[in-house]
């Protein structure tokens, strides 16, 4: 038993353990701490979740939702692969691509699962420092790229929700080799400004060693039903299909898809009301004078000590995600919430600078293209 | 006891400002207001002054918020409670009817201090107590949700064939829930000509038509007005009041139909009787609401996310000042609430 135990251990050494965002101690809605959807999803799919029709005793079948979100896409099913959650994707490509003796290039700080399930693979990470601007420096990946075999490459990107712009991201699949596969992760697409969402199907086209990762956990609402899928080259999504569990995501995740999916335009209404929020924080931010990242995802993350914010955001139910968890300590990422959440979070800025003695770094705030 | 508020004088600007209040003597509640809500009233006094009786006025009659004291006892310090907006004289002969029928009704904010205000002293008999756990900004909006309760409760019966709703501000979508919880699979169609609040009917269930050329939705023809061309509707919803929009209502009306009015318009509009009665239109008015008060409330507690969506704004104190003097000319998508204190 012991050798079992130091052999597991030594698995995971290194490997952090994974910290979700902390509940709220009021209403769901102060939640600000996990970047889910805070009008929850459109009321069709509550009802798909409640009818008669929906058969648990039957193995799902996927093949009505993978077209649909094929569609979506603006591609076809071959090009799909459902997966559980995106989540699943990163350890199915770790399991495929990577291992020891192998090398994955990643932001620094990163997404947190990308770096979980390339190390759990053995393999080596090699990270390459963000820019100033919270964005990933392409150039400098590139050039990391040699000798690796996979590119995690999160845009708009987690924890600081700046994005890659489209011409960047063509020049870093120009350079990548062809043995060496780029994830795009567009978990927060949704939220970005038009010109900065890539036209991955132009792109798919022209890079056979691109794969596009999606999740409906965010602008779909789904987070509680971990659905994601990915989008390739049919070979690569062949791959990936094989080397995934053939029911990893349930029907009941699927019945909940397709019941959102016929109404696009409950998305597009939460998308918008999560953009103008977004607006209103990051102008409270540069009007307090707070250091933040321009964010093109459903979150914003600001050079705030924790202990600053936590004590007054949880006298009014609040809670947001403290920068240690994410590899930025001194900052929060705070998730966009619903109306009347963010402006008591607004209250709490205005009132934190109002207080002698208690003000944030008054820095100049970061600005890029698209802010 | 002094306290934060929002002051409209006479020059009719709306300034951050503070006023006395007396301190609650047994039968009142001292109510710490969570969020107000605006409603298209306030604005219409915003911009005339029209129906207030004391300067300067605090307005907002639209009130959630925590009982903070109670000297009779009647209500547990801390509860969730939503304020009764209504002051009915309680000695006329059509308040010996019901209360909506008052002859000299009068409303919080316009004849004693509202909402807007970080206190607020009403009698107890004029809070509703919430369940626990209620979210204050869900139950700020149990008033309007009243006022379209009742309004659809003037109905006889469910419409026998689908619904038309001018007008997708907040009553016309408090409207539109309500048809549909009371009648679940009535077909209610949605005209509006702004895109956020057709695609906000679309995104509720609504068939949106006569609206913008929405990418998210079928839209059908429409005839110019607001009423889409080819249908019939066994009840129309004047919740717009936009010049003329009875007659277009009475027009889009099915022969036997109902054209219920619940928008604000002053304007005169002609009325010709022999088509009221060779089509057999009737045109029903409203006018706040009667014992809907606690249901609304019971309805917003128990599924908060079915109304979530109608709140679309929240403004604090020192926001309200210059986003309700602009809501004439940009008006809100859906219910705009103020958090009518500082921390």
């Amino acid at each position: 038993m012991a050798g079992l135990t130091e052999y597991l251990e030594a698995r995971v050494r290194g490997v952090p353990a994974y910290r979700p965002g902390r509940p709220s101690p009021g209403p769901t809605a102060g939640k600000l701490s996990s970047n889910e959807a805070p009008l929850g999803p459109a009321p069709e799919v509550l009802a798909a979740l409640a009818s008669p029709w929906l058969s648990v005793n039957r193995y799902p079948e996927q093949a009505a939702a993978v077209e649909a979100m094929a569609a979506g896409a603006g591609t076809t099913p071959e090009h799909v692969v459902l997966t559980n959650g995106s989540d699943e994707l990163c350890y199915l490509v770790a399991n495929l691509l990577l291992g020891p003796g192998r090398v994955a290039v990643l932001g620094d700080p990163c997404y947190q699962i990308d770096a979980t399930a390339s190390l759990l693979s053995g393999a080596e990470l090699r990270r390459v420092p963000l820019r100033e601007d919270g964005c990933h420096d392409l150039r400098a990946m590139a050039r990391a790229c040699a000798g690796a075999s996979v590119v995690w490459l999160p845009s708009p990107h987690n924890p600081t929700g700046a994005a890659c712009r489209p011409d960047e991201i063509d020049e870093l699949l120009e350079a990548v080799p062809d043995d060496c596969l780029v994830v795009l992760d567009e978990a927060y697409r949704a939220f970005a400004d038009p010109d900065m969402q890539p036209d991955v199907g132009r792109l798919l086209a022209r890079h056979p060693n691109l794969l596009v990762q999606r999740t409906l956990s965010k602008d779909w609402a789904l987070a509680g039903l971990r659905v994601g899928y990915g989008i390739a080259a049919p070979e690569l999504i062949e791959v990936l299909a094989r080397s995934r569990p053939p029911f990893s995501v349930n029907a009941v995740a699927l019945a909940a898809f397709q019941a959102a999916a016929g109404n696009e335009a409950w998305r597009s209404m939460s998308v918008g009301r999560v953009r103008h929020e977004r607006r209103l924080l990051q102008s409270a931010l540069a009007s307090g004078g707070v250091a933040y990242y321009p964010s093109q995802a459903n979150f914003v993350t600001a050079r705030l000590e924790a202990s600053f914010l936590g004590p007054a955001l949880a006298a009014t139910g609040t809670v947001v995600r403290a920068g240690e968890d994410l590899g930025l300590p001194g900052w929060v990422r705070i998730s966009i919430g619903w109306a009347p959440q963010m402006a008591v979070l607004r209250g709490v800025l205005a009132s934190g600078q109002r207080q002698p003695g208690n003000e944030p770094g008054r820095e100049t705030v970061t600005t890029t293209k698209g802010a | 006891m002094r306290t934060d508020a929002l002051l409209l004088d006479r020059d009719l600007k709306l300034v951050l400002g503070s006023r006395d209040i007396d301190a609650p003597v047994p039968g009142e509640v001292l109510v710490r207001v969570a969020w107000a809500g605006v409603c298209g009233s306030d604005l219409h006094v915003l911009a005339s002054g029209a129906w207030v009786a004391y300067w300067p006025a605090t307005l907002g009659h639209e009130v959630a918020g925590v009982v903070e004291k109670c000297p009779g006892g009647e209500i547990p310090l801390g509860v969730t409670v939503v304020v009764d907006s209504r002051l009915p004289c309680g000695e006329c002969p059509g308040c010996s009817r019901a209360p909506s029928l008052c002859h000299n009704m009068t409303w919080l904010g316009e004849s004693r201090p509202g909402g807007f205000a970080r206190f607020l002293v009403v009698p107890v008999t004029s809070v509703v107590a919430c369940p626990d756990g209620t979210e204050a900004a869900i139950a700020v909006l149990a008033e309007p949700l009243s006022v379209a309760m009742h309004a659809v409760s003037r109905l006889a019966a469910r419409p026998p064939g689908p619904a038309l709703v001018l007008g997708y501000g907040p009553v016309g979508a408090l409207v539109h829930l309500e048809l549909v919880r009371r009648w679940p699979g009535l077909a209610v169609f949605v005209s509006e000509p702004n895109t956020e609040r057709a695609e906000l009917a679309l995104a509720l269930g609504a068939q949106v038509v006569a609206g913008p050329a929405l990418a998210t939705g079928d839209i059908a023809a429409g005839t110019g007005d607001g009423v889409p061309a080819g249908r019939e509707f066994a009840l129309v919803v004047d919740a717009a009041g936009y010049p003329q929009s009875l007659v277009a209502a009475s027009r889009a009306v099915a022969n036997g139909g109902t054209v219920l009015v619940v928008a604000l318009s002053g304007q005169a509009v002609p009325v010709v009787p022999s088509e009221l009665v060779e089509r057999a239109i009737s045109i029903v008015g409203c006018i706040g609401f009667d014992d809907e008060l606690p249901q609304a409330v019971g309805l917003l507690a128990s599924a908060p996310d079915r109304y979530r969506p109608l709140v679309t704004e929240a403004v604090l104190l020192e926001e309200a000042p210059r986003r309700l003097a602009e809501m004439g000319r940009r008006p809100s998508v859906g219910k705009v609430v103020v958090r009518p204190w500082r921390d």
